[in-house]
């Protein structure tokens, strides 16, 4: 909830700006983030994350907690708080803009910023998309974006796929699913350099 | 605590699904009508008006037109953020935890701002 806030407001943004910038610059730009990330989640190693003192404001928010893994519930501490918060708000900022990427950069920002463990970072994202989605898609509604015969499939589609995608992720390692994450956003981030560069999307 | 967001969650599900049936009854209306159509998405032209706005999908959606009832299944799905948000307020205040109360209820007046002002 607290990283939302940051979100939100950059989701708001982000939005705005649809109106103002050349969409061809930022899929450039953001693609290459992408590729970044995609990089750096393959580097970090699970192991050393656990037993880190909590950052201050992690504490005063309650932010700490525990997760279930197949070994039984882990324990784990939150960093970096106020980093998070700005990566949250350019990630809102980049969903609104490109309608994509929130997800993934704020998947990035708990991982490597916070330190949160991966099953938290992804879950927790998933949660918090879903309501920077929505602040951006009521931006989209009153300004028209929105086309119904392109969005039905795409959101059936996406609904039984996130049914599937949830089920998994409880027997699912950690490593496993950064590699998988790695995989897709690299794929994306090329797609969105390529159309970035070929001056359309 | 737990039970609080397992029941969010369920109530949750509820709305994905109801929203989902909502738009796939569109969609095989919109399909059967306009399938044989070819989509022309190249030229960007704005919605029209009855996509728009909250109000305009409401009276729409009973043209029973394929393309208003996806549309009306589709605010649906967002209003189901609403709904999580409103109902983590919820739990928030049963907690007495003031600092998080606020700051969901400032996530739903940005959420609100959204759908209202034209930016």
């Amino acid at each position: 909830m607290l990283l939302e806030v940051a979100a939100v407001i950059g989701a708001v943004i982000g939005a705005w700006l649809t109106g103002v910038v050349p969409i061809s610059a930022i899929a450039i730009i953001f693609g290459s983030v992408m590729l970044f990330s995609s990089v750096m989640t393959l580097r970090r190693q699970e192991i050393a994350e656990l037993d880190l003192p909590p950052h201050p404001w992690a504490k005063a928010l309650n932010l700490n907690g525990t997760y279930p893994t197949a070994e039984g519930m882990k324990s784990y501490n939150v960093q970096h708080v106020p980093g998070a918060l700005g990566l949250m708000a350019i990630a809102g900022a980049l969903s609104g803009l490109l309608g994509i990427g929130s997800g993934t950069v704020k998947v990035l920002a708990m991982d490597q910023a916070m330190r949160l463990p991966y099953k938290v970072s992804t879950t927790t994202s998933n949660f918090i998309i879903g309501i920077t989605a929505a602040v951006s898609a009521g931006i989209y509604f009153t300004r028209g974006y929105i086309d119904p015969g392109l969005t039905f499939p795409v959101m059936l589609g996406v609904v039984v796929g996130s049914f599937v995608g949830a089920k998994i992720l409880n027997r699912a390692k950690s490593q496993t699913l950064r590699y998988l994450f790695s995989a897709v956003i690299f794929i994306v981030a090329i797609e969105m350099i390529y159309k970035g560069l070929m001056g359309h999307l | 605590m737990q039970k609080l967001q397992t029941a969010i969650g369920t109530c949750l599900l509820i709305g994905v699904l109801v929203s989902s049936v909502f738009v796939i009854i569109g969609g095989v209306i919109y399909l059967a009508f306009h399938g044989h159509e070819i989509t022309n998405y190249q030229v960007y032209a704005s919605e029209p008006v009855a996509y728009k706005s909250v109000l305009a999908i409401w009276h729409d959606a009973f043209s029973f037109s394929g393309r208003s009832i996806i549309q009306f299944g589709i605010l649906l799905l967002v209003l189901v953020q609403f709904l999580r948000v409103l109902l983590t307020i919820g739990v928030f205040a049963r907690l007495r935890d003031t600092r998080f109360v606020l700051i969901s209820l400032f996530i739903f007046a940005v959420l609100v701002f959204s759908f209202c002002v034209r930016v």
